[in-house]
């Protein structure tokens, strides 16, 4: 049944510290912008919530829920588009947010990794 | 906590086990020179003290690679002996692949398949598998348990029914074989799969048993050996090695079963009590003593084996697991895709004891909190 995991699960030492002690966890009250994406058939969900000024993405706070992989992407991209501009932001892709997690044990672990399409749906309607 | 997946090596297993592996290292099919005659008279004494633990006679023992082996072996063995009587074949949908897969393969070849659904608890209906039998049926494979709910099937009443209609019974009896009694005459099987690393035994060794006059086909073809039903110089490591295992269960089934089941119940209501939301999937009377699955909605069955660190288990899915999605078993009870993302199996065994299973249950609780103070809140 399943895969039957101890310990690291396969998992990098990045990976493991960011699903252990997420960064940037939360919401920011009255964000200037905010989205909650889900992955169908799974339960894999990212929250991202945005502090911006002048045009530009001053904070950034997440909730994730889901496998290790969801979560732990969740609070590496936080860093990844803090200081960024939304231009910036909107160019993020999940390769690079999955480089920052140190690679993954599995390419199908891709389709945990709801950033771009976060940043995308929160962002892309944003005046820049 | 994964004993349900496999089980170390009992120490008396391998002290037994030991000779074979070194000085004893005939060919017992070599009973032209004495080292192979004393090697073969071992394997007949193993024989026969495994087929005792299961009420067989040793000839009604054929040893294979494992569990997986013996239900292809069965099914595909009885399926084609006996394709001129009939074409149909019956099983349940919460049988492990080794035969759900081997009867899908049988069908892509000829043979048509009736799979039987199970209720909410796992137990297939005997009523249903009467209905199910037709003058074309010539095997039926229900499992005496469930290797991910530990719900134990009403196999004597099925086997009863299958004798009166004069159709072959196959029991896949790997995870209840050494965990609670299991009798080949009780269950009214024609044959019977088990294998020896799910009771402390060496893996790579299984054995079927074939009911005296029941005709099946070899799978493997070669040097005629186990009277032509498997060919293949035997294991004998392992034969010894499942005697020994089968020795262990018979001294220790029973006391030990009864303090996994008090184990069982300390953990079951240490979850209950500290994780809001558990769900107890399986029959809650009618399931092997070691065995516990649970759902944690809200949460995913890998984060929370990740989250507890130190602890070995299985998870009903995982975003890894070649299977996608909750498994067929929890798919089989009805189990929502959400609430089956968020499974756990807990298999206990003989190194588990009170203080180990009330730190993973504390651990399940702080991990099921933490995991779902992370979820978005909208």
């Amino acid at each position: 049944m399943g895969n039957e995991t101890a310990g690291s699960g396969g998992y990098g030492p990045v990976l493991l510290d960011h699903f252990e002690h997420p960064r940037n966890l939360g919401e920011i009250p009255r964000p200037e912008a905010a989205v909650t994406v889900r992955a169908p058939g799974s339960r894999d969900s990212l929250q991202l919530t945005f502090r911006i000024r002048q045009d530009r993405i001053v904070e950034v706070r997440f909730r994730a829920g889901g496998c290790p992989v969801a979560i732990a992407a969740g609070s590496v991209a936080t860093g990844l588009l803090e200081g960024r501009s939304i231009v910036e932001a909107l160019g993020l892709k999940d390769s690079e947010v999955i480089q920052a997690l140190g690679g993954l044990p599995s390419p199908r672990l891709r389709r945990s990794v709801l950033v771009a399409r976060a940043v995308r749906e929160a962002l892309g309607a944003h005046p820049h | 906590m994964d004993h349900n997946a496999t089980t170390p090596l009992h120490e008396e297993v391998l002290e037994a086990m030991m000779p074979y592996l070194t000085d004893q290292f005939a060919n017992p099919a070599s009973i032209t020179h004495a080292a192979g005659r004393v090697v073969r008279d071992a394997v007949e004494a193993a024989r026969a003290e495994i087929a005792a633990f299961v009420g067989a006679q040793p000839s009604e023992i054929v040893f294979t690679s494992g569990a997986t082996e013996s239900d292809n072996l069965a099914l595909k063995g009885a399926a084609w002996a006996h394709r001129d009587h009939g074409d149909h074949i019956v099983t349940s949908a919460t049988e492990h692949k080794a035969v759900l897969d081997t009867c899908r393969w049988l069908q892509n070849n000829g043979f048509r398949l009736t799979v039987l659904p199970v209720d909410a608890d796992g137990l297939v209906d005997p009523a249903a598998v009467a209905a199910a039998l037709s003058d074309r049926t010539i095997l039926v494979s229900v499992q005496h348990a469930n290797s991910e709910i530990g719900t134990i099937q009403p196999v004597e009443e099925i086997g009863r029914l299958c004798r009166e209609r004069g159709v072959l019974f196959h029991c896949d009896a790997t995870q209840s074989v050494g965990r609670i009694p299991f009798s080949v005459a009780d269950v009214s099987c024609d044959m019977a799969a088990f294998s020896g690393h799910k009771f402390y035994g060496p893996k790579g060794i299984g054995a079927l048993f074939v009911r005296r006059r029941v005709r099946i086909e070899p799978i493997l073809s070669g040097g005629g050996q186990e009277n032509g039903r498997r060919a293949g110089t035997l294991n004998v490591p392992g034969v010894i090695g499942l005697a020994a295992a089968c020795r262990v269960a018979r001294r220790d089934r029973e006391a030990e079963s009864l303090r996994l089941l008090q184990l069982r119940t300390i953990l079951l209501d240490d979850i209950v009590s500290n994780v809001p939301g558990a769900r107890l999937n399986g029959h809650p009377v009618r399931r092997l003593p070691n065995n516990l699955n649970f759902s944690f909605p809200g949460v995913e069955g890998e984060a929370l084996i990740l989250g507890m660190k130190t602890v070995a288990l299985s998870s009903g899915s995982a975003c890894t697991a070649d299977e996608p999605g909750p498994s067929h078993v929890l798919k089989a009870i009805g189990l929502p895709d959400e609430l089956g993302h968020a499974t756990l199996r807990f298999g206990l065994g003989r190194g588990n004891d009170e203080s180990e299973v009330r730190s993973v249950a504390a651990a399940l609780a702080g991990a099921v909190a933490r995991l779902r103070s992370l979820s978005p809140t909208s």
